[in-house]
């Protein structure tokens, strides 16, 4: 069966700077993987790469078996790939109200003379889906109405998050989605992403908080340095052995540098 | 280390290059154009732009800009005149100054304290200050034969017209003000990342506003020895002048984001600019061509900048991916030898 | 009740410019009897019509998060290409211009969009370019069109006792307020200024909805040069520039946020409105042609003032309202 993402090799730059440093990895119809690694280990890159938003600078990216050319967030929620961004992206538009936010790109339409012309928008029609659906998310906002730049940081991280559950999806990824919200609401993303998986949608969940990833991952993924270091089934390894990757990976990578070098 | 490339070279010597290749150009067309007398001429000719760009470039590099300027420079022309006539040249003088100085409060204290964003409110004060100098010369020319209000402009110095040496000697001023003080690493802080400045506890607003006091001043010093030169000033020249200016301190490398540039990039660009205006008058073009030079110039500059910046990034990231990818290669061949 | 009363301070603070133009009516009514008849306004708008349509375009290009300072030097290109047109052919000197403008508009757009470039240093440049271009092209003196005809029509007919430019600045400003708060490039072109990133973030292709506003800027600027041309004749290339200050203080004082993503079309009619009803007023009231100019930077630099102080006091009103 052919995976639903796969990456080959794939190496992004800023300027100088490796941000991803040949990263290969595929993920599977319904799975749910962890990621995880120090800051600035490239976590968030990777996740941009897949959502269309950076181009690699070299490897291979695949959907379904097939190249994915067109590098654009557009082509990337064409194919079904929807991620809510870390707070600090400013993935919302603060001017918008928070049911235009969650139709952005997608929105809905009246018709005009009795023609679908996709011209005038349906801003009730988007309103009231909102609100169900808030409702059923059991986000706690003030009105679908409200610009989003009177939400707090944790109601913005949840509109975020909402946006990704309403249109088909078929990958979900959410790059450290509890980083500012309330331990029930944190309960409810974690319950969120098993309920995607029990329907067959693959998620990637990047987070610093291991209790996260071990509640939801399949498979967890650790970065550093934007390479990647290990992928293992949760079955095979421990909270203990993923935190000493990250965090002792420098000694292990020094011995094996060391070990390399001959003359050293 | 970053590599000194070709590209680089082009990218950091770009006015300098430009300059010689005019040059280059004028010596083939008009050796005339190379007699001393022209020379000082662009000089002196650029001295008037050249004290209004050096007074703004603190001011851009701290990111703020004022189109006000061109009226400030017609204003204080206009009270210098005035004041001159009726209690001395001495006085007259000092009146235009100051006059210039409390423009720049003003429009400091909007900026700083009243928060409006320097666009809108020096648009706003454009408009004041010319309407204050209708209303003070009823709309004619105002004229001062005073000879002590017009030597200000008359001596020379070497050889050098005395606005040169003015010119000169504020740009010196400023620029080891920028160089080696406070007023140019507090420029340079408050324009690259104002709210750490606040938090560090820095007087941005105090800040903010000298420097508009002293874009406000040298503009003000322009107008009077532009007055003093003329024995006259009128409210309606002096137009337009804002927008020049603030083009040349860009192409003299201050970008509009603030917080980098220094000041000869931008004295370069004041002599370009008079090069550009000089050269249209020895080849004796339609007069709208210098403008076109400034446009394709600016515009020139401007892409050329965005799409270097792009290319190095781009070389870069070729040059790494180059060295990574021969790397674990590189560590077999030496476990092997 | 209180919610009522709340509502009411709402309203009033998110349409302060409206508040500022019944205010000025008013005390102009009082002082001056002329001010309030048929031909007063009449004269009023119609000397409004080219600023004002071209305040409509440059407005969408600001909420975009951009500026185009290039307006006055396509004004009177368009004006120009308009009175060299109608001579030869009346479809032809409406369809030119509107291409030209799209035109030069696309130009300004792939310099900031494609290339990248400040948009502010980018677009004056463009405004000496074109100007020069304008000036080289023509040799500098009047491009002279026909004073008679269908063309002629355009600014000094009328329909129904209204004059034609008051009612194409009309249309306009309803056609794009329908843009901007009907449609999805709208909600898009409010999107772009507020957070571009954010926009493309959400598979938008947020370089496109920036390209397009540019165009359709220079559309609009397109149709204020036929009214520009038509009311003059004959066309000089710095017609546009008296044109620059007008515009610009009419978009600012209208709240259009120059970091963009605020400001409404209707309000930058209204603030139109409001700049030649203090021309009018000076008129009226025959203060000498000396202090004008200085009166109404004045006014401006008040006007602003009050505009971010009604901001402020909404957004207290918005916060305090959880
Ligand atoms: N747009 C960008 N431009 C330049 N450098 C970037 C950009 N985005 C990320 N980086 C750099 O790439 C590295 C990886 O960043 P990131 O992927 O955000 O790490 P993480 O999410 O794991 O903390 C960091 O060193 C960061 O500075
Ligand atoms: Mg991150």
């Amino acid at each position: 069966m052919t995976p639903l993402i796969e990456l080959r090799n794939i190496y992004k730059f800023f300027g100088g700077l490796c941000a991803t440093n040949d990263v290969s990895l595929t993920i599977g119809k319904g799975e749910v993987i962890g990621l995880v690694g120090d800051n600035a280990a490239g976590k968030s890159t990777l996740m941009k790469i897949i959502a269309g938003v950076h181009k690699p600078t070299s490897g291979e990216y695949l959907i379904d078996g097939e190249k994915f050319v067109a590098h654009s967030p557009r082509s990337a929620r064409n194919a079904g790939i929807e991620m809510v961004f870390q707070i600090q992206d400013m993935a919302l538009v603060p001017e918008l109200d928070v049911a235009d936010n969650l139709f952005l790109g997608k929105e809905l339409y009246r018709k005009t003379l009795g023609l679908n012309l996709n011209l005038v928008l349906d801003r009730r029609a988007m309103q009231e889906r909102s609100r169900v659906l808030l409702h059923e998310l059991g986000i706690n906002i003030p009105a679908v109405t409200e610009k989003v730049k009177y939400l707090s940081g944790g109601q913005q991280q949840s509109v975020s998050i909402a946006r990704t559950v309403f249109f088909d999806a078929r990958l979900v990824i959410l790059d450290e989605p509890t980083s500012s919200i309330s331990i029930k609401e944190t309960r409810k993303v974690l319950d969120l992403i098993l309920q995607l998986k029990a329907k067959g949608i693959s998620s990637i969940i990047v987070s610093h908080r291991m209790d996260d990833i071990f509640t939801t991952a399949d498979r967890i993924l650790v970065l550093r340095r934007g390479r990647k270091i290990e992928d293992v089934r949760k079955e095979h390894t421990s909270m203990d052995d993923i935190i000493k990757k990250i965090i002792n990976a420098e000694k292990e990578s020094m011995s094996q540098e060391t070990l390399n070098q001959p003359t050293a | 280390m970053p590599k000194v490339t070709f590209q680089t070279l082009l990218f950091r010597g770009r006015l300098p290059l430009i300059i010689g290749a005019l040059l280059l150009f004028m010596a083939f067309n008009d050796r005339s154009f190379f007699i001393p007398e022209n020379l000082i001429n662009i000089l002196s000719y650029s001295s008037i732009n050249g004290l209004l760009a050096v007074g703004m470039t603190l001011l851009m590099i701290s990111r703020e800009f004022d189109i006000s300027v061109g009226s400030n420079l017609v204003l204080s022309g206009v009270i210098a005149v005035q004041v001159a006539n009726h209690f001395g040249a001495a006085a007259g003088i000092a009146a235009g100054v100051a006059s210039g100085a409390v423009m720049g409060l003003i429009n400091g204290i909007l900026v700083a304290k009243a928060n409006i964003n320097s666009f809108i409110s020096t648009l706003g004060t454009m408009v004041i200050f010319q309407g204050v100098a209708f209303a003070l010369t009823d709309m004619k020319p105002v004229a001062c034969d005073l000879p002590t209000f017009q030597s200000l402009a008359e001596w020379e110095l070497l050889g050098l017209p005395a606005p040169i040496i003015y010119f000169l000697s504020v740009a010196i001023i400023l620029w080891l003000a920028l160089k080696f003080t406070r007023v140019g690493k507090s420029a340079y802080a408050i324009g690259g990342n104002i709210q750490g400045c606040r938090n560090l506890g820095i007087n941005v607003d105090g800040w903010r506003i000298g420097y508009f006091i002293i874009c406000g001043a040298c503009a003000s010093f322009a107008g009077v020895i532009l007055a003093s030169r003329l024995g006259a000033a009128s409210a309606t020249f002096g137009e337009n002048v804002s927008m020049v200016v603030i083009a040349a301190i860009v192409l003299g490398g201050v970008p509009l984001s603030g917080g980098a540039g220094s000041l000869p990039g931008v004295i370069g660009a004041i002599l370009l600019l008079g090069l550009i205006d000089s050269m249209t008058v020895y080849l004796n073009v339609f007069g709208y061509y210098q403008k076109l030079f400034w446009a394709l110039l600016l515009i020139g500059v401007v892409v050329f900048d965005v799409v270097c910046a792009r290319r190095e990034n781009r070389r870069l990231e070729l040059a790494e991916l180059l060295r990574l990818q021969r790397e674990p290669l590189r560590d077999n061949t030496e476990v092997t030898s | 009740m209180k919610d009522v009363s709340k509502r009411l301070a709402q309203l009033c603070l998110s349409h302060s410019i409206v508040a500022v133009l019944i205010l000025l009516s008013v005390a102009m009514a009082l002082l001056s009897d002329k001010f309030f008849t048929a031909a007063n306004w009449a004269n009023v708008l119609n000397n409004l019509a080219v600023p004002g349509i071209v305040a409509l375009g440059v407005a969408l290009v600001v909420i975009a998060g951009g500026i185009d300072l290039s307006f006055s030097s396509m004004l009177a290109a368009c004006a120009a290409l308009a009175a060299w047109l109608q001579p030869q052919n009346f479809w032809l000197a409406l369809i030119g211009p509107l291409a030209l403008g799209a035109a030069l508009g696309a130009f300004n757009g792939l310099l900031v969009v494609k290339l990248g470039a400040n948009p502010l240093i980018s677009t004056l440049g463009t405004q000496w370019l074109f100007l020069a271009a304008l000036f080289i092209i023509t040799g500098g003196g009047i491009v002279q069109g026909n004073m008679e005809g269908p063309f002629h029509l355009i600014a000094n007919g009328r329909l129904a006792g209204v004059p034609l430019p008051i009612l194409l600045l009309l249309l306009l400003a309803a056609a794009t307020s329908f843009l901007t708060t009907q449609t999805s490039l709208g909600k898009y072109i409010y999107a772009h200024g507020s957070n571009n990133c954010g926009l493309r973030f959400a598979g938008v292709n947020a370089n496109a909805v920036y390209l397009k506003t540019f165009v359709l800027m220079g559309l609009i600027v397109g149709v204020a040069g036929i009214v520009l041309s038509s009311r003059l004749g004959g066309v000089r290339p710095t017609e546009g520039n008296r044109y620059l200050i007008v515009v610009l203080t009419a978009v600012l004082l209208s709240g259009v946020s120059l970091n963009g993503g605020v400001g409404s079309l209707f309000h930058v009619l209204i603030a139109t409105v409001v700049l030649g009803v203090i021309d009018n007023g000076m008129v009226l009231l025959a203060v000498e042609y000396k202090y004008q100019q200085m009166i109404k930077g004045c006014v401006f630099i008040l006007a602003i003032l009050y505009n971010n102080y009604t901001t402020k006091q909404l957004a207290m009103l918005r916060v305090s309202k959880r």
